[in-house]
């Protein structure tokens, strides 16, 4: 059967018995980025994955570009036009982790934290010494398990000294890359907007790249294998590993970690996910997808898309017995709960959409209209992509609903709710 | 005889240049807390993105952005009226002000008190007029700050005028044109000042509140 | 052949905007405002008979949250 490593999310037991991902080199007998037995200590690590790599930039660029390494938290930018934009401004960059976890549907942060820190400080120590960066940057959610970990794994590490261990606020916007780049130098942890591009004036006015946690890793893991070791899983078009959180209503919920291009039923199965209903894809900002559809779809950035889906932050939720448009309806409060309150569009569009939806599950018959009439206002018109997510979330809702969930949209609208419970919890304040 | 024409010259771009502060004044405030900017219909209904019509009262007999272009052109025309004021009565010298004098109050040899109120608003009005052209250097905040100093600026340039010119107050028409003025600016500012509770500006307020409370927690 | 179209465009920054709404006063057929008050604009380069007006769009704005730019700066 096809190869890969599950691993169960952070102190959930042993790992998932599947077997093994990667051939080759017994440091990666069991999973790249998340091994079923992590390395103890910093000694530990550097014995099983031998010194830390030191690449120039443009053996970097040319390496991620071979592999068409993509970025994992959610944009799905390819790191190799990140990097050769830092080697384009031609002065010393400030580089930031994200290891904030902000999508709650998403866990892998966590299970990096816990499983492989280093590996994600080696990707971005490695970088770090090829552009010549100026500043080092960790961000984490304050106060998080995450925090405590990476704080940990960083005092650790000889070049403890070149990070800046920075705390963002607990709140789903301000891990936005601009909001990290205000936070670090020194404002709020609020998004700055889209019109002056990070990349060219970003933290203290330097070229600046955000890095998500497992991007950093991947990088640390392409930088020790090259290319060509790095290519011997997954997808040719886009090879390597991919960690997956799955949640939801799943016997087993947690990180998977696959080979790209594996079919999604099979973490899924690993998951004890039903065979049917519906799953959302990507996180708070992504698609709703029928569970068999998606089992066949394979885990690539082409095959995903080819199925109108997108990996954003890499998460499933798998629905079971729960109400799509009564999830839509939550995770909109939510989103319109957590806007950072700067651009109109955003911080009054998102309440009244999510209002239109609460309508529609109290059976409102013009909620539909309403909702087709406000989506293509308020998309694109933030100073982030935060309004952009939850509009293509309702718009992906709204489809289904009128599509193959006729039937039940029908009953909410004759008998109004219909008494589902939400699959996720969300807080927000 | 020049001297004469002079002292005429700084008598008269004086009255202006206060008139036309005033106008000035009363134009800003007639924009103040966004008087008449379309917002939120807070009704379930979504409606169709909003023509002009809807859009609130224009004073004046102008649009608002035409209150705004006025406010905005006529402060640079009373600032060159200022000028020829200033300049003509430093060059007429019948009072014996110096370059100093204009812009440092209280150290004039003639009518120190009053010709220094006249100072202080030409700085403030210099602080005032200067931040707005550089308007898009300058934090909003701070601009806001510096071009909120216009209410302490106006009164000084009002007192100015009115104990300055002793002579012309005299006269039955200079009371008038003073009060006039004062008259002007009041009404304006009981009529039209007010805080901006505009529903961008509540929401705003209220996403600082919530973004300071999530830095505490 | 004369030139219709300009190489500017408008850019508008949401984060600064304000809904003052003057500048849909301004330029009524390239800007209406939503619901909320905030100008939705019409794509493209700004024609050439309407580049006054877009200036005093721009320059109505009195928080400068709508700038003229050339239009390869604005792809992003
Ligand atoms: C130099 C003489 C000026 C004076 C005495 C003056 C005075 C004022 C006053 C009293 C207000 C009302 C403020 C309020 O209470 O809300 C105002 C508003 C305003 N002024 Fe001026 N102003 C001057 C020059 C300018 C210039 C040169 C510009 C632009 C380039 C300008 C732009 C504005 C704007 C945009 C507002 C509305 C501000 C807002 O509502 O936030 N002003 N001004
Ligand atoms: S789009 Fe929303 S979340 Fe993003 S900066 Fe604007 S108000 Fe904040």
């Amino acid at each position: 059967m096809t190869a890969y490593a599950a691993s169960p999310m952070t102190d959930r037991g042993p790992a998932g018995t599947m077997g093994r991902a990667v051939p080759g080199d017994d440091a990666w007998r069991d999973g790249r980025l998340l091994p079923s037995s992590p390395a103890p200590g910093y000694s530990g690590h550097r014995a099983r994955y031998g010194p830390l790599p030191t690449p120039s930039l443009a053996a970097l660029i040319a390496a991620t570009s071979a592999v068409s390494l993509v970025g994992r938290g959610g944009a799905g930018f390819p790191v190799s036009r990140k990097l050769s934009a830092l080697a384009d401004a031609g002065r010393p960059p400030v580089l930031i982790v994200n290891w904030c976890e902000g999508d709650p549907t998403a866990v892998k942060d966590e299970a990096l934290a816990h499983r492989s820190p280093h590996l994600v400080l080696d990707g971005v120590l490695a970088l770090a010494g090829a552009a010549r960066a100026r500043r080092l940057i960790i961000a984490c959610r304050a106060g998080s398990a995450t925090a405590g970990r990476v704080g940990a794994a960083v005092a650790q590490r000889p070049e403890a000294g070149r990070c800046e261990v920075l705390s963002v606020p607990p709140r789903l916007v301000a891990s936005e890359a601009s909001s990290l780049v205000s936070l670090a130098s020194g404002g709020g942890a609020r998004p700055l907007g889209r019109l002056a591009p990070i990349w060219e004036r970003g933290v203290d006015g330097a070229p600046t790249m955000v890095l998500n946690a497992e991007t950093s890793a991947q990088l640390a893991v392409l930088a020790m294998l090259g290319p060509a070791g790095f290519a011997t899983v997954g997808d040719p078009g886009e090879p390597g590993t991919a960690v997956l959180s799955v949640s939801g209503r799943v016997a087993r919920p947690g990180t998977y970690e696959i080979p790209t291009g594996t079919a999604i039923g099979i973490p899924l199965l690993a998951a004890g996910a039903p065979g049917s209903g519906w799953a959302l894809v990507g996180g708070l900002a992504g698609r709703w997808v029928e569970v068999e559809r998606l089992g066949r779809t394979a885990f690539s950035g082409a095959a995903l898309q080819a199925a109108g889906l997108s990996r954003g932050v890499g998460s499933i939720v798998v629905l079971g017995d729960g109400c799509l448009l009564v999830e839509t309806a939550g995770i909109l409060g939510y989103l319109a709960r957590e806007s950072a309150g700067r651009c109109g569009p955003c911080m009054f569009g998102l309440p009244a959409i999510a209002a239109d939806l609460a309508a529609l599950v109290a059976g409102d018959p013009a909620a539909p209209e309403r909702l087709r009439r406000r989506l293509p206002v308020i998309d694109g018109r933030g100073g982030c992509a935060h309004p952009d997510g939850a509009v293509a979330l309702a718009g992906s809702a709204l489809a289904a609903l009128s599509g193959p969930l006729r039937g039940h949209l029908d009953a909410h609208l004759r008998g109004g709710p219909c008494g589902a419970r939400p699959v996720l919890s969300l807080g927000g304040s | 005889m020049d001297a004469q024409v002079l002292w005429y010259v700084s008598r008269a771009t004086g009255v202006v240049s206060l008139v036309l502060l005033t106008a000035v004044m009363v134009l800003g405030m007639a924009t103040s807390g966004r008087a008449g900017s379309p917002a939120a219909a807070t009704s379930g209904v979504a409606p169709a993105p909003a023509a002009p019509s809807r859009f609130g009262p224009s004073r004046f007999g102008l649009s608002r952005a035409g209150v705004h272009r006025l406010h905005r052109e006529m402060s640079l025309v009373a600032l060159v009226f200022l000028v020829v004021h200033i300049a003509s009565a430093l060059v007429d010298g019948y009072v014996g002000l110096n370059l100093l004098d204009v812009f440092v109050p209280f150290g004039a040899d003639y009518s120190p008190l009053w010709i220094g109120f006249g100072a202080v608003a030409v700085d403030l009005l210099l602080a005032v007029g200067v931040s707005s052209l550089l308007r898009s250097r300058i934090p909003r905040p701070v601009w806001r700050g510096i071009h909120l100093t216009a209410y302490a600026m106006w009164p000084l340039a009002v007192l100015h005028t009115a104990f300055t010119a002793g002579g012309d107050m005299a006269s039955l028409w200079m009371q008038l044109v003073v009060a006039a003025n004062v008259v002007a600016v009041v009404a304006a500012a009981l009529r039209w000042r007010r805080r901006d509770q505009h529903p961008d500006a509540l929401a705003r307020r209220a996403g600082d509140l919530r973004h300071l409370a999530g830095n505490v927690r | 052949m004369a030139r219709t179209a300009t190489d500017l465009t408008l850019q508008w920054n949401p984060i600064d905007c304000r809904a003052f709404g003057l500048c849909a006063e301004e330029l009524p057929e390239g800007i209406v405002l939503d619901e909320w008050g905030y100008p939705l604009l019409a794509a493209g380069p700004i024609p050439v008979r309407l580049l006054r007006r877009a200036r005093a769009a721009a320059a109505a704005c009195p928080v400068l949250a709508l700038k003229l730019v050339a239009r390869s700066r604005s792809a992003s």
